[in-house]
């Protein structure tokens, strides 16, 4: 075969894979098809498996508090890729209304730390040291409520517990990890 | 939709043509036809930005502006040998790949309104920058920044905050001048306006691609994909007409400058750059210097290298000249450092981001509804990305062996420029600043991918440029299906209201309206009650409404509410009926205009305001009518306005599906998460006909049904805070009724895709509220009203 034959070869081989890697990502991504079940979906059950499988697809880390049986993790994504995973004790459904059960959101935020930091500005307060590099701030309006971030990152982490001060203990013990560990 | 989107675009167009073969004549040499265009456009910011720099001379900016154009018409009809005369477009060779591309960048900026089916605008609630860049228009295209004469109001507190701190206004002139001459509201001309911009964008982008791009349909493709930088097509749907106007101006500068150090010509070769230069300075004031200066620095430097010194100083000595000829009416009205330039280099100045953009963004594809946030898809989005800057490396290598200097100063001077604006400056400007010169990097990476395919590996360059064409279009669909369209009808309805109450001001809209107060409603001195006020509106309670918030009339003290004589009030179940001493004027879908006679002040002493927030109406204690008719004393009377209650369901209550949620427990609403149907009963006490309002906003179709039968339906509709969509009106027997709530799904249309809004409750509320009768008894007889469900209780001295 001549150098130029080789090349039309080697091109379009190239331009096979461009397209097969833009085509398996789009499927893998999620992003294909109908967007509303894809990216935005209503409160259900979950199981870990399931979790590693969003965490692909979202383009971004969520986090979590570990397996805590018997609670049943719900799931609930909203469109612009913001994820909560609540802990529902038995005979609870998906979707009740009831907000006294630990909950972990994790939203998308352009260098979080730094959104963070203009946050407890805002609020005339500080942020603290967290786990790692990362930082922590208590919610000045809710106590139930503390915010993570780390440093690098672009994902904003919020620990929600009814029960006073149990948000920021999970926090500190390190149990707030990303579901792919 | 025929003047909008057909008669304003071809003037506008016919304009630039016609201004644009006046710089040619000037000039001295063709221009290429792709320019004349876009040339003439940067002709019109010129212009009308001398004129507009004084209110004396401001209403010559749209004649003038129109005998250039016919100027330079005529003066491109040669005269024929023998007789006769050569039309202006004889001998040209038109760029047919160019001009449809260029047609399809102006479909696709114009789909998101026109595929609405109404002339309305984008980015309604989202950011509504847009109701002052209408006050802008209104004003300077009569005035200049010139204020005098007009009386308190939010539209001159707006002009007040702007003008005479020198924003510059140089995007939006050649608006005005289409404003003026189409004689359409601006409101329903932004887009079209947008849409004339990105696709002279497109031409100018088919001529910078020239050099590398060979093929004219290739180039045309090159040009379409360009024009349409994700961001710039998101900035697009939210009233950006700046970032807009100034990616078109850096372009033809671009395209321009490159004549300017032609050899051979004489010191008129700089004409065309000096005038592109003034238009961009015009449109941003001295900041434009961080693109200006870069790409006149680029081709000094090639004029400096292949001539010498002295020839560029022949050449620059002029262009300097002109330009301070040119730009110093409008930058010194601007003000050369003004403060609403300046001011803006705070790094936590975010205006309406959730947070610094992405760098990566500038490459042109960000596949996402609200360009603010993530990607849907991070993993593609990276590969395309990554894809578009291997293409723009590769564009830049093959330019720069060929020499294709145009390209590369268009591409090194937006984003020397974009980039440097990026990291010393605020977010907020910053973002504007990577959407303006975010074509030249996509520029150059589809004409990199083009040239590729031509001179490279064919398969290989081609799938590349689909690729990243594909990215850039995906990106957009995007932005299209999640737009944020205003209500057309609604805004409409207060185009039609401002006329008619024309000088019968002061006027208070207790809406958060900007396109009210600042526009629709300006003749009639409107006052917003939670935005830009100029006087203080006190709340009962204490203090001042908040941003963006609605208060019922109720809520605000009594003598501030009386300064207004008329009231523009959004239809709302919640609404009371103004004090007494107003009357409704003006019944309509969305509003109602109540108004008070010229010199009625000071007739009442106190109101007592009565129910809550979706029941303004109660039962008073008879004390309080005891009060009342103490204050108004032996000889006066009480007043009282009477209302049947209100019916409210809550949402939460309804037979409904599982994914739709309520914003937090226990409220009366839902978030429809997708199409259904919500079943809830109703009680209602008393027979008669009721208006059937529902509170929050929607997007797609929302049908209510009474009993079976369809009240009515209502779609695209975003609504501020605790405002009611109105499905219309039903006669209902006393007793139990089923209302049913049925969700249509996303469709292709645009804005069907972005995430829903709360809605609920739903509320009853009797017709006859709308405008309740008046009962006056004598003071002695004010406990005949006990019992009775009243608005408010009045002491009338």
């Amino acid at each position: 075969m001549s150098g130029r034959g080789d090349r039309r070869v080697l091109g379009a081989v190239a331009a096979g894979l461009l397209v097969a890697v833009a085509i398996g990502l789009a499927i893998v991504g999620g992003s294909g098809g109908d967007r509303a079940i894809a990216v935005e979906t209503p409160p259900h059950f979950v199981d870990a498996h399931e979790l590693g499988e969003l965490e692909a697809s979202l383009g971004h880390s969520a986090y979590w508090a570990g397996e805590r049986p018997p609670a049943r993790l719900e799931l609930r994504q909203e469109a612009e890729g913001s994820v909560y995973l609540r802990y529902l004790p038995p005979g609870v459904k998906p979707g009740d209304p009831d907000q006294t059960y630990l909950t972990i959101g994790t939203y998308p935020v352009v260098d979080a730390v730094a959104a963070l930091e203009r946050s407890a500005a805002e609020s005339e307060v500080e942020v603290e040291p967290g786990p790692g590099d990362g930082v922590v701030l208590r919610n000045p309006d809710s106590r139930g409520s503390v915010y993570l971030a780390y440093p690098g990152s672009d994902v904003q982490i919020e620990v929600y517990d009814p029960v006073p001060g149990r948000s920021l203990h999970l926090i500190r013990s390190g149990a707030i990890v990303p579901v792919g560990g | 939709m025929l003047v909008p989107w057909v008669l304003f675009p071809v003037l506008l167009t016919a304009l630039c043509l016609g201004c644009g073969l006046l710089l040619e004549a000037c000039f001295g040499r063709p221009l290429a036809g792709l320019l004349l265009a876009p040339a003439g456009f940067v002709v019109i910011t010129v212009i009308a930005g001398v004129f507009t720099s004084r209110g004396e001379t401001a209403p010559l900016a749209t004649p003038l502006v129109v005998v250039a154009a016919l100027t330079g018409a005529g003066l491109a009809c040669r005269p024929r040998e023998g007789r006769g005369w050569v039309a202006p477009w004889a001998g040209r060779q038109p760029d047919g790949w160019a001009i449809a591309a260029a047609l399809a960048v102006f479909a696709v900026f114009a789909a998101p309104v026109v595929l609405s089916g109404n002339p309305t605008f984008t980015g309604y609630i989202k950011l509504d920058d847009t109701a002052t860049w209408m006050a802008f228009v209104d004003r300077v295209m009569d005035h200049g920044r010139d204020l005098s004469g007009l009386a308190p109001s939010t539209y001159q507190t707006t002009l007040n905050v702007n003008l005479p701190q020198g924003y510059p206004v140089g995007a939006f002139l050649p608006l005005g001048v289409g404003q003026q001459l189409t004689g359409s509201d601006v409101a329903w001309l932004v887009q079209p306006y947008m849409a004339t911009m990105a696709a002279l964008l497109a031409l100018c982008l088919c001529w910078l691609a020239r050099p590398l791009v060979s093929s004219p349909p290739l180039r045309a493709l090159v040009g379409f994909g360009a024009a349409q930088s994700a961001l710039l097509y998101a900035y697009s749907l939210w009233g950006g007409i700046k970032e807009v106007a100034v990616a078109l101006a850096i372009a033809a500068l671009a395209a321009l400058v490159p004549l300017a150090v032609q050899k051979g010509l004489s010191w008129r070769a700089v004409v065309p750059a000096a005038v592109a230069t003034t238009a961009l300075l015009t449109m941003v004031g001295s900041g434009g210097l961080v693109w200006v200066a870069p790409i006149l620095a680029l081709a000094a430097l090639g004029l400096w290298r292949r001539e010498g010194v002295r020839e560029l100083a022949f050449r620059a000595g002029p262009l300097l000249v002109l330009v301070a000829v040119l730009g110093i009416p409008a930058l010194f009205a601007a003000g050369v450092f003004s403060p609403t330039q300046g001011g803006l280099t705070n790094a936590s100045e975010l205006g309406n981001l959730f947070g610094p953009l992405k760098i990566a963004q500038y490459v042109g594809i960000w596949p996402t509804g609200d360009f603010r946030g993530a990607t849907i898809n991070g993993a593609l989005a990276g590969f395309l990305i990554a894809l578009a800057i291997l293409a723009a490396v590769a564009g830049a290598v093959l330019g720069w062996r060929r020499r294709a200097w145009e390209p590369l100063i268009y591409f090194a001077g937006a984003t020397v420029g974009s980039v440097a604006v990026f990291i010393y400056s605020s977010p907020w400007v910053g973002a504007k600043a990577l959407a303006s010169g975010s074509p030249a990097f996509l520029l150059l990476a589809l004409a990199g991918a083009a040239a590729f395919a031509i001179k490279v590996e064919r398969i290989l360059g081609a799938t590349v440029l689909a690729l990243v064409l594909a990215g850039v279009l995906w990106s957009n669909a995007l932005g299209y299906h999640d737009v944020w369209l205003a209500p057309y009808d609604q805004l409409h309805e207060l185009e039609a209201i401002g006329p008619e109450i024309d000088g019968q001001g002061p006027t208070l809209m207790t809406e958060y309206s900007p396109y009210g107060t600042r526009h629709f409603l300006r003749s009639a001195d409107a006052e917003g009650v939670s935005e830009l006020r100029y006087r203080p509106i006190p709340l009962r309670e204490g203090g001042e409404a908040e941003d963006g918030s609605w208060v019922d009339t109720d809520q605000i003290a009594l003598p501030a509410l009386l300064t207004y004589r008329t009231l523009v009030l959004r239809r709302n179940p919640g609404q009371s009926r103004p004090p007494s001493v107003y009357s409704l004027i003006r019944h309509g879908e969305y509003y109602d205009v109540w108004q008070r006679p010229p010199d009625a002040t000071e007739e009442i002493a106190e109101l007592f305001p009565l129910g809550i927030f979706e029941e303004p109406g109660a039962e008073p204690e008879c004390s309080l009518l005891a009060e009342a008719a103490g204050l108004a004393g032996p000889e006066g009377t009480v007043a009282a306005a009477e209302r049947r209650p209100n019916v409210s369901a809550s949402l939460s209550d309804s037979e409904h599906p599982e994914d739709w949620t309520p914003t937090e427990a226990g409220s009366p609403d839902l978030v429809p998460r997708g199409a259904g149907l919500a079943r809830v009963d109703v009680s209602v006490p008393i027979a008669g006909r009721y208006g059937v309002f529902l509170q929050g906003s929607i997007r797609n179709r929302l049908h209510v049904y009474v009993e079976g039968r369809e009240v009515g339906s209502v779609a695209q509709q975003l609504n501020g805070n605790r405002q009611f969509l109105y499905f219309g009106s039903v006669s209902l027997a006393a007793g139990e009724h089923e209302v049913e709530l049925r969700l249509e799904g996303q469709n292709l249309g645009p804005g069907s895709g972005a995430p829903p809004e709360p809605i609920g409750p739903l509320v009853l509320s009797p017709v006859r509220n709308e405008d309740p009768p008046l009962r006056e008894v004598a003071a002695a007889d004010a406990q005949s009203l006990c019992g009775r469900n009243l608005d408010w209780v009045e002491a009338l001295p």
